[in-house]
């Protein structure tokens, strides 16, 4: 926890030194967080190309504020993470809105993962997976279970309480077991 | 009915083949590309350069500059307001515009008395 506070200090100061018109703690920003805003991009939308597009809105919010931030708030990682979760949900709403025909259901056993599962390797099937699962309940188990982040924080990425975030997570779990379904053996199911 | 124990071990069971499956993915991110990290970086300069710049003032707020901000637009609103009354009222006779600056009570002081001049004038020429 305290090197956690150690590398936030960093982060807010790096972007007070940014703020102020330093090029290298831009370059150290750039390279402390955008595999953080990519990372839950990616696995929130299943999409590279749209996570790159959310990358760059993200941190491009982030250089703007830079001279407005107040340290002793929000921590940075905290407030990237919100804005990258936001700008996903918008996408994946107008995703809905497009094309909601072409959303493929899950299937019983989802024959497509578990064939990815075996095939490639578990992290990718995961993330395949993970794209199975509600909205909400994504962004929970991302953050909880990927990003590695509290619950108290995740509710303020999420603007819910703490108890909700157990909520989802818990769904969430639920729901990628069920995706995850046609690897009965390796989940541990062949007794249900 | 089922048994309890038994589900117990199967979810204890499914959690930790769950967090297996999270570790590999938490050991395998998806890395964010160099050339993304290029454009990142290039906002970055850009936004920099955008806030360092000079804001350039617009032809009003120079103008406003040179005659002296607003305390030099109001004596300029009231200098022409001036002006269009005294060329609407053009047939009032000039000492008009003094009116009020003279003694209303009509009383006058001599600051050179007449009979003084007089004396003064009749000893010169005497």
């Amino acid at each position: 926890m305290a090197f956690d506070a150690r590398q936030e200090d960093k982060d807010a100061a790096l972007l007070a030194r940014y703020g102020r018109g330093d090029a290298q703690a831009a370059r150290e920003l750039t390279a402390r967080l955008t595999p953080l805003a990519f990372r839950v991009a990616v696995r929130m939308l299943g999409d590279r190309d749209e996570a790159e597009d959310v990358v760059q809105e993200a941190m491009l919010r982030l250089w703007r504020m830079a001279p407005d931030w107040r340290r002793g708030g929000a921590r940075v990682s905290t407030w990237l993470y919100r804005v990258a979760v936001n700008l996903c949900t918008d996408r994946l709403r107008r995703r809905r809105a497009v094309a909601l025909d072409d959303v493929p259901e899950p299937e019983d056993g989802h024959p497509g993962v578990s064939e990815r599962m075996i095939a490639a390797d578990r992290a990718a099937a995961l993330e395949a997976a993970l794209q199975h699962l509600p909205e909400r309940q994504r962004q929970a188990v991302v953050l909880r279970h990927l990003e590695g982040l509290s619950n108290p924080e995740i509710g303020e990425i999420m603007d819910i309480g703490t108890e909700a975030v157990e909520s989802l997570v818990a769904r969430g779990k639920r729901a990628l077991v069920a995706a995850l379904g046609g690897m009965r053996e390796e989940l541990g199911y062949e007794h249900d | 009915m089922k048994n309890w124990g038994m589900n117990m071990t199967d979810d204890a069971k499914r959690d930790d083949r769950l967090e297996n499956l999270f570790a590999a993915a938490r050991s395998a991110p998806p890395e964010p590309s160099g050339a993304l990290m290029a454009r990142v970086m290039r906002a970055a300069q850009t936004e920099m350069r955008m806030r360092a710049a000079p804001v350039r003032d617009s032809v009003f707020a120079r103008v406003l500059a040179v005659i002296g901000g607003w305390g030099g637009v109001g004596g300029l609103a009231t200098a022409a307001c001036a002006g269009l009354w005294i060329g609407f009222a053009g047939n009032v006779a000039p000492e008009g515009l003094a009116y009020g600056l003279a003694d209303p009570s009509g009383a006058s002081v001599e600051l050179l008395p007449e009979a003084e001049v007089s004396a003064f004038l009749d000893g010169s020429e005497g």
